[in-house]
């Protein structure tokens, strides 16, 4: 191979540098500012190596051409600039001081009085609650009543207020029965018996006026009023049937005020009278007729002549 | 009546507790005056109620004179211990524990590291002392002991203490251990975080040699004999930059080793935990007086930290951060972090804004902005070199003596030095070789012989870059010795 050039003419290279020059114009000017780590530094005095000038040039060119990674011919450098590390921060007041105390002063604080009570009362004011919108199960009932018994106070935080005594009425009139006999003491019963009064007429209703009237004295205003509504209940109501069932009720109710002396007769009698003529075609207004009879006479001998229709 | 004595000797005692109490909080306020006089009247009532100080007042008085600058009389006071009688088994941490750890706390005050990380390491036998004694049982040691003696441990404040301690001793790897031990439980602390990336950072420099190289490093070496001889040069003289040698030991950077990628993640925490926007006005002695207080910032396990703090917080943090992405390679980060630190506050103090520049101006020529750069390595931007911030705070705050470490530079004029061979640097590669050879010039003169290898190489670079081969040589025979 023939490495003599110099009969050629040179090549125009012109193309090649620039495109070399639009390459570099378009790095950074860090990139751009490495130059070699080899400069020629010739020994001024002759070599009295021992080795011939060929091998002496044959084994720089090793020194410098091969290697396991970065040649010396490969190496640059550039111009480094001095980096200072920060100093460590500079704190005031950083370490933890260590104070003792008495540790056994600082006890666990426990409030044994939490979740006792409030659990049963959660639970009845539930129960109440379901008691005003449908009928409770027996055993719902019974529990119901056990929290009642139990705590005297209770009742009064049940959430019962007159106007809804109507709807526990109906739907658990033993429960109904039960809260208004706790709250015979309070100021409120007043209220409580005026709302039964006006309340609309039927079984259950009467079922609570019977059993309290049995259980407890009850104001004899309350008793007449509630009497003259139920008649006058009986008297307006259209349906020949409901009337019929209605009308029963109300005597037997009568006959048991009547036979348990809770009522006296002489004060209702004209109205209880009327009310047995109006519905003489039932049985029981009969029957009830019969025992006003028999009362008025068997009471007063001579004084009062017997009503005659 | 007998119950009313006894009633009022109980209202004493409840009182006196909640004086002590009180005296904790204004110590942790460091509300000093306040806390002061308070603690006197304590002490004069025990005195005259005829009971002997106990551990507790001993232990807040030495506070009070260690926060007040007056290490001496510190240790004075905590001496009184070995008087009193010793105090019940109730009390927590143990006498020795309390003893050894404030001892090292006050002598890390003093500037004396060394001294300090004994007393610490004792308090750390101590506590494995009272220990052992109730460890008889096997399993189940937690709760065969009373709740006090549970709450009495305070491992992580004392691995705290002993790894600050370590890292002014200069032993960053040690620090690094015992700091991450203390994350477990305290992982909300900014100047935690802080501490171990500076562990990090040490750890990293360690492998690096100074930051200024010496003489010997310039020349690796020649290369053949005689006309054939060849001069080799070195390729960097000191090498900040993480080097990547085998990929197969890259681990993750959240790992929890001292490597700048987990620092990089440190300040990044610490950074985010710091609060904004804090006001750096502290209370007068009549709003400490009337119970006014400050603002406060959660650091524990040590105190609260105040406006001020949080601030010079801050501002380490960042030079940090600009320090590590700049190692990192990533200079786009490290100029944001450099240019956040200039405006983190009007009166940063000047090493950190010295530092705020050189960093910027590096992020700059590497980001090829060498125009930018120019502008921050003005060598008229050099200040005075303050650490901690400027004066008219000085005079509130104690007279904490950890020194400088040692820190380079130590002068203004070596910090201008500094600043000016960077200059002729992004001059350089710019391509004005003449403006960065006469700066360099004078930096070669100013030094007086004592200049560092990297003025050298750059000097030697210049006059190859203008062809000058042989005034290249002549700075090499005249300056390093050739084996």
């Amino acid at each position: 191979m023939n490495l003599d050039v110099s009969n050629h003419p040179p090549i125009d290279t012109t193309a090649l540098r620039l495109n070399l020059a639009e390459l570099l114009s378009e790095r950074p000017d860090t990139a751009k500012s490495a130059i070699p780590v080899i400069y020629s530094h010739p020994q001024p005095s002759p070599s009295s190596g021992l080795l011939s000038e060929v091998s002496q040039v044959k084994r720089t060119c090793e020194a410098l051409l091969c290697g396991p990674r970065q040649t010396l011919a490969q190496q640059y450098f550039t111009p480094e600039i001095i980096r200072l590390t920060p100093p460590l921060h500079i704190a005031e007041d950083e370490l933890v001081w260590i104070t003792p105390v008495d540790r056994a002063e600082h006890k666990v604080m426990y409030d044994s009085s939490m979740c006792i009570l409030s659990g049963g009362d959660a639970e009845a004011k539930r129960l109440m609650a379901k008691a005003f919108k449908e009928t409770l199960s027996l055993p719902q009932q019974q529990h119901l009543l056990a929290e009642l018994d139990k705590d005297p106070r209770m009742v009064y935080h049940t959430g019962l207020t007159p106007p809804k005594l109507p709807d526990l009425v109906e739907h658990n009139p033993l429960i109904a029965i039960e809260v208004l006999l706790k709250l015979m003491q309070s100021s409120q019963i007043t209220e409580y018996f005026s709302v039964l009064v006006n309340m609309e007429m039927s079984l259950h209703s009467m079922e609570v006026v019977n059993r309290l009237t049995t259980a407890v004295e009850l104001p004899s205003e309350f008793v007449h009023l509630y009497i003259s509504n139920c008649i006058s209940t009986c008297e307006t109501i259209k349906d020949r049937y409901m009337q019929n069932r209605l009308v029963r009720l109300v005597c037997v109710f009568l006959q048991s005020l009547i036979r348990n002396k809770i009522i006296n007769v002489q004060e209702l009698f004209i109205e209880v009278q009327a009310f047995c003529i109006e519905f003489s075609r039932i049985r029981e207004a009969a029957a009830l007729f019969r025992l006003l009879k028999q009362l008025d006479s068997g009471d007063t001998q001579a004084t009062q002549e017997p009503a005659k229709k | 009546t007998t119950d009313e004595i006894r009633c009022s000797a109980t209202q004493e005692q409840l009182r006196g507790k909640l004086q002590q109490l009180r005296v904790r909080a204004m110590l942790m306020m460091r509300a000093l005056r306040v806390a002061k006089k308070e603690l006197k009247t304590i002490v004069t009532h025990a005195v005259t109620a005829g009971n002997s100080l106990n551990v507790t007042l001993i232990s807040l008085k030495s506070q009070l004179e260690y926060l007040r600058g007056n290490f001496r009389k510190a240790i004075k006071v905590l001496n009184q211990c070995a008087a009193i009688p010793p105090p019940s088994l109730t009390y927590g941490p143990s006498l020795g524990v309390m003893y050894y750890n404030n001892l090292g706390v006050i002598h890390l005050g003093l500037g004396k590291p060394t001294v300090a990380c004994l007393y610490l390491q004792k308090a750390l036998q101590e506590t494995q002392v009272a220990e052992d004694p109730s460890s008889t049982q096997s399993g189940d040691t937690l709760s065969s002991r009373p709740l006090y003696q549970l709450s009495s441990n305070v491992q992580p404040e004392l691995y705290y203490n002993l790894g600050v301690t370590l890292l002014h001793m200069n032993k960053p790897d040690k620090a690094f251990d015992f700091l991450l031990e203390v994350l477990q439980v305290y992982s909300m602390n900014p100047r935690l975080w802080l501490r171990l990336a500076e562990c990090c950072i040490a750890v990293h420099k360690s492998g690096l040699g100074e930051d200024i190289a010496s003489k010997k490093s310039i020349v690796q070496g020649t290369v053949g004999v005689g006309i054939h001889r060849k001069i080799c040069l070195a390729t960097c003289v000191s090498d900040h930059n993480k080097k990547h040698y085998d990929p197969q030991s890259e681990s993750d950077a959240a790992f929890p080793e001292p490597t700048l990628e987990f620092a990089r993640l440190c300040l990044r925490n610490a950074l985010t935990l710091l609060p904004e926007n804090v006001s750096t006005a502290s209370l007068t002695d009549e709003q400490e007086a009337s119970g006014v207080m400050p603002e406060l910032y959660p650091a524990g396990p040590s105190s609260p930290l105040r406006g001020t703090e949080v601030v010079s917080l801050r501002v380490s943090a960042l030079a940090c951060s600009a320090y590590v992405s700049l190692c990192l390679s990533d200079y786009s980060t490290a100029l944001r972090h450099a240019e956040t630190l200039l405006v983190a506050h009007p009166k940063i103090p000047g090493v950190y804004k010295l530092l705020g520049h050189l960093y910027a101006g590096e992020a700059l020529i590497s980001l090829g902005k060498v125009s930018e750069a120019v502008a921050h390595l003005d060598p008229r931007l050099v200040g005075d070199l303050t650490l901690s911030p400027s004066a008219q705070e000085a005079g509130q705050s104690p007279p904490f003596n950890i020194s400088n470490q040692g820190w380079y530079p130590g002068t203004t004029a070596t910090a201008m030095q500094v600043m000016r061979y960077n200059l002729s640097v992004a001059y350089t590669v710019r391509g004005e070789l003449e403006k960065a050879n006469n700066l360099l010039k004078e930096v070669w003169t100013e030094s007086n012989g004592n200049m560092p290898a990297q003025v050298i190489m750059l000097a030697m670079y210049i006059q190859l870059r203008m062809g000058h081969v042989d005034v290249m040589k002549n700075i090499v025979k005249k300056n390093i010795l050739l084996t």
